[in-house]
């Protein structure tokens, strides 16, 4: 039988809840207290369809758990493409409640998996990845939890061991592109590349949301790597599988600064701010402002930055390293290296040994930086802004030969990659009588 | 407490931004790949599997194998296509030990001959390798059996999907668009590779609304009135392999038997779609060449096998899907709880409390469930139980009774004594969710229906026959001639309902 009915059919296999449940229990009204939301009968999006049935089966059964778990994890994935944090609150009251009630369910385990990594509780994912994984053995889900949580604590022998197991599992888009990022990790963009294609093409073309963020990674891989065209057709590809997905339009905008137009990169980033207002496109759209002399703007956009970070810290929400490093440049002080401290202590990944090192290097503790430089970079990543980084931090230590070095890797990528640099950059070459290369056309 | 903050947030953040206006709604802090964790893979998705005797030629079988369901005919520019990537095959079983004998693959290669553009087609397409045509699939065949591994066509194109009347004029895309791409074996067997309407019929609506059967709505726990059944999958395509193969090269003894009691006249058959390993990273190899070989030489993992229609979807629960997929059936046994106590019919019961209760509903088990044993073991078309088959999930033809047996062609078949049809084989106009509904109310076992539909369902004025979706047959119906399966719909027509079906010639 067709799989599309699988679906169907599936349903009403999962309504068997308890074998006990009578007709009184499907009469029964869904208490007042669960987290409906409101769906737009006419959407045709999959995910509004899952909130829809689920809460149409919830409304005649309160007690079905199943439709409970399908509705978890249909918010989770409606954040995925609205960014709306309040969903993530239901999802949890949800889980909460399946937890106390399901707690040898290993769909249960994974959908507060998923939930702790998206608030970056990285810890307990790792906690809850593994109790999945022992009740449900080789599963691609409970896997893919334990590869990002060990990416974010910095434990890549662990994450490493984790995404092979989980594309030996289950190749799909999901772990292909786990496969990507290691590769990307540890300096290697071709096989990053070649991953994070194989990833766009395993979704097919009805792949919406989960096709348009490989796509956009994949964007990101090429234009790092200066395939520039290549890059624009992946941001652009990303938009026709799921319509103005904000990343697909920073990525846009990324491949305008890689060619100096800088006031273009921003008209495009004041949409992007507005859809999502995250701390990283607010610092990019204040960069492109800056770039293109909109100081006025430009700092109108940088007091936002401020706003959401300390407006984020007042809801809970562990501090990101976008915003640790925009401090570095923008308040540097001591009291910006302890914030830096303390989000490497929450995340000891190698992004988080940059953010430190950069805080530092502003302070002008270079040897410090240089620690943490080596740290960030100790898997072998060539990430450009990384790399930047301990070009400056080596060369204000006097140390020209390990300049050149991360400076060259910079160069012979996409060196235009974030519009406030590319003035930095180009200064740190000429100190270092090495040529800065034209902007892409 | 919470809300409140959000809404000081969404406050605070418009006033500092000046002319910014800024929705509430951004504690998904950015800064970690947050890469999904469970994808759809519709492109590697087996939908369904045909086997049938062909109705035109008694020595050969036919074998399709769908993938990609419910693909919108208007899903331009980027219609679906088959996976480069992935390998998609139809695995035999020809003496009844439930090993695969003999597996036909296929691979796909696709050319966009003009990159820079998102259109399928730039002018109308008039024949297969039309310059218009700016994306095109090519395919390669092997068997693959004790002797080898034989390549049985390649460089075989596939039709263009039906992009529209002007690209793809529906009066002539089967004469001039599909049957062109029809290859020739060596055996003198055939095949197709494209694009197909979908021979599926499904009232989804209905059942996924608290397993509604329209026909039968007043005696549903929530009453409703009754009506015809809503085909769900109406008028989407679907993307077919075909095979029309001499039964003698498919049989163990390279015959075409006779004898319908014999494990060797019956073929058993799983379609598949696999993807390939990738090794995380090189061991130490510097150059990027050898780097790149040695990633992309990964086996192969079967994510998705189709046999018997409704076993994976319905009878294996979510949790043991991945298992289940990357299991060839020679390891069903793990599985057998889970299949002979289907969960739908404990259900039953529950919703038409009017009509099933604990007495008229088949307890499962081993020891209730003999008719799902019969039908696992092949005793269901023509073996008796000294030539019974190891029980497995394998669609099962037997190839010594004859396509049409007894009766008229009919959508119940072997429920209506045509044994030319499910559970012998498949054919694309058998309802199979109707039969199988029946099925698991128990219409074959003893004490309950007495393999008569006709029957009342004991205690009531029920037949069996009344258990069904409503939908008793698809949009388009079977071509007369391989593949069978029917012309595409074309994205022009899709918008407007109510357009009568594209039926070639």
């Amino acid at each position: 039988m067709n799989k599309a009915a699988s679906a169907a059919l599936m349903g009403l296999v999962l309504m068997m809840v308890a074998p006990a449940c009578g007709g009184d229990h499907l009469r029964a009204r869904a208490p007042a207290t669960l987290p409906f939301v409101s769906v737009d009968p006419a959407s045709g999006s999959p995910t509004d369809r899952a909130i829809a049935d689920a809460q149409k089966r919830l409304h005649l059964n309160a007690n079905d758990d199943e439709a409970r778990l399908a509705l978890a994890v249909a918010f989770l994935q409606k954040v995925r493409e609205t960014a709306d944090p309040t969903l993530y609150l239901k999802a949890q009251g949800l889980l909460d409640d399946l937890a106390s009630r399901r707690a040898d369910n290993p769909t249960v385990i994974e959908a507060r998996g998923t939930l702790a990594l998206a608030q970056h509780r990285f810890e307990d994912a790792l906690e809850l990845g593994n109790e999945a994984l022992r009740l449900a053995p080789d599963n691609a889900t409970a896997l893919g939890i334990l590869v990002d949580a060990n990416n974010e604590l910095g434990r890549y022998d662990d994450a490493l061991e984790a995404t092979q197991r989980m594309v030996d599992t289950r190749p799909s888009l999901a772990s292909y592109s786990r496969v990507s990022y290691a590769r990307e990790l540890r300096g290697d963009f071709p096989g990053a590349i070649e991953a994070m294609q194989q990833a766009v093409s395993s979704a097919g073309s009805t792949g919406g949301e989960n096709l348009a963020y490989v796509e956009t990674l994949l964007g990101q891989l090429l234009l790092t790597t200066g395939k520039v065209t290549a890059a624009d057709r992946a941001f652009t590809a990303a938009e026709h599988a799921f319509p103005n997905f904000p990343a697909a339009l920073a990525g846009h905008a990324q491949v305008l600064v890689a060619r100096d137009q800088f006031s273009a990169a921003a008209d495009v980033l004041t949409r992007v701010v507005k859809v999502q207002p995250l701390a990283q496109y607010a610092i990019a759209y204040g960069d492109a402002l800056s770039a293109s002399g909109r100081d006025h703007e430009a700092a109108r956009a940088y007091e936002l930055v401020d706003v959401i970070s300390k407006l984020f810290q007042a809801n809970g929400v562990r501090l990101d390293l976008e915003t640790v490093l925009f401090d570095a440049d923008h308040h540097p002080g001591n009291s910006a290296v302890d914030r830096a401290r303390r989000a490497l202590r929450d995340r000891p990944s190698g992004r988080a040994h940059d953010a430190l090192a950069w805080n530092l290097y502003q302070v002008g503790s270079f040897d410090a930086a240089a620690k943490e430089s080596q740290r960030a970079l100790a898997l072998g990543g060539r990430d450009p802004q990384e790399q930047f980084h301990a070009a400056a931090i080596a060369f204000a230590q006097g140390n020209r030969v390990n300049a050149i070095e991360h400076l060259r890797t910079v160069l012979t990528e996409n060196p235009r990659f974030n519009a406030r640099l590319i003035p930095k950059i180009a200064s740190l070459a000429r100190s270092l009588d090495l040529a800065m290369p034209k902007p892409l056309p | 407490m919470r809300a409140n903050k959000l809404v000081a947030f969404g406050t605070a953040v418009a006033v500092a931004s000046g002319m910014l206006l800024i929705s509430v709604g951004t504690a998904n802090a950015s800064s970690h790949r947050e890469a999904p964790l469970i994808s759809q893979d519709p492109t590697a998705d087996n939908t369904d599997l045909y086997m049938f005797r062909d109705p035109n030629d008694s020595t050969k079988v036919d074998i399709l194998a769908n993938y990609i369901g419910l693909e919108k005919p208007d899903g331009g520019p980027n219609f679906a296509k088959f996976g480069d990537d992935v390998r998609y095959e139809i695995n035999i079983d020809n003496n009844g030990d439930v090993v695969t004998d003999i597996t036909y693959q296929f691979r796909f290669r696709t050319v966009v001959r003009n990159p820079n553009t998102f259109l399928y087609n730039t002018g109308p397409i008039g024949a297969p390798n039309d310059a218009n045509q700016n994306v095109q699939q090519f395919y390669t065949v092997q068997r693959v059996d004790k002797y080898g591994t034989h390549t049985l066509v390649s460089d075989q194109p596939t039709p263009p999907v039906n992009v529209g009347e002007r690209s793809t004029p529906s009066a002539t895309y089967e004469s001039n668009l599909a049957r062109p791409t029809i290859g020739s074996l060596p055996d003198g067997g055939k095949v197709f590779a494209g694009s197909r309407a979908d021979s599926f019929f499904v009232d989804l609506g209905s059942i996924f609304d608290l397993l509604g059967l329209r026909p039968i709505n007043t005696a549903h726990l929530i009453p409703r009135p009754t009506s015809n059944g809503v085909n769900s999958v109406a008028r989407t395509n679907v993307h077919t392999i075909a095979l029309q193969l001499p039964i003698s090269s498919v049989t163990t003894n390279g015959d075409v038997p006779t004898n319908v009691d014999s494990k060797a006249s019956v073929i058993g058959a799983y379609a598949s779609a696999s993807r390939q390993k990738v090794r995380v990273l090189s061991n130490g190899v510097s150059d990027d060449g050898d780097r790149a070989l040695q990633r992309s030489h990964g086996r192969w993992v079967q994510v998705s096998r189709l046999g018997i229609p409704l076993v994976n979807e319905v009878l294996i629960p979510l949790g043991k899907k991945d298992l289940w997929n990357a299991t060839d059936p020679e390891n069903d046994a793990q599985f057998f709880g889970n299949i002979l106590d289907p969960e739908p019919t404990r259900l039953l019961p529950v919703v038409y409390t009017a009509v099933f209760n604990a007495s008229n509903t088949p307890p499962g088990g081993a020891a209730n469930r003999g008719d799902l044993i019969k039908l696992l073991t092949g005793q269901l078309i023509g073996l008796s139980p000294a030539n019974a088959l190891p029980p497995a999930d394998l669609l099962r033809v037997n190839v010594a009774v004859p396509a049409v047996n007894g009766t008229v062609a009919n959508r119940l078949a072997a429920l209506q004594g045509d044994t030319g049809g499910f559970p012998n084989g498949r054919r694309l106009t058998d309802d199979v969710i109707d039969i199988e509904l029946q099925v698991l109310a128990g219409v074959l076992l003893p004490g309950f229906g007495n393999g008569d539909p006709a029957n009342n369902i004991p205690g009531t004025a029920v037949p069996y026959s009344a258990i069904g979706d409503g939908v008793n047959q698809a949009t388009s119906l079977p071509l007369s001639s391989f593949p069978y399966e029917p012309t595409p719909f074309g994205g022009y027509s899709q918008p407007e309902p109510g357009v009568p079906p594209l039926i070639a010639p």
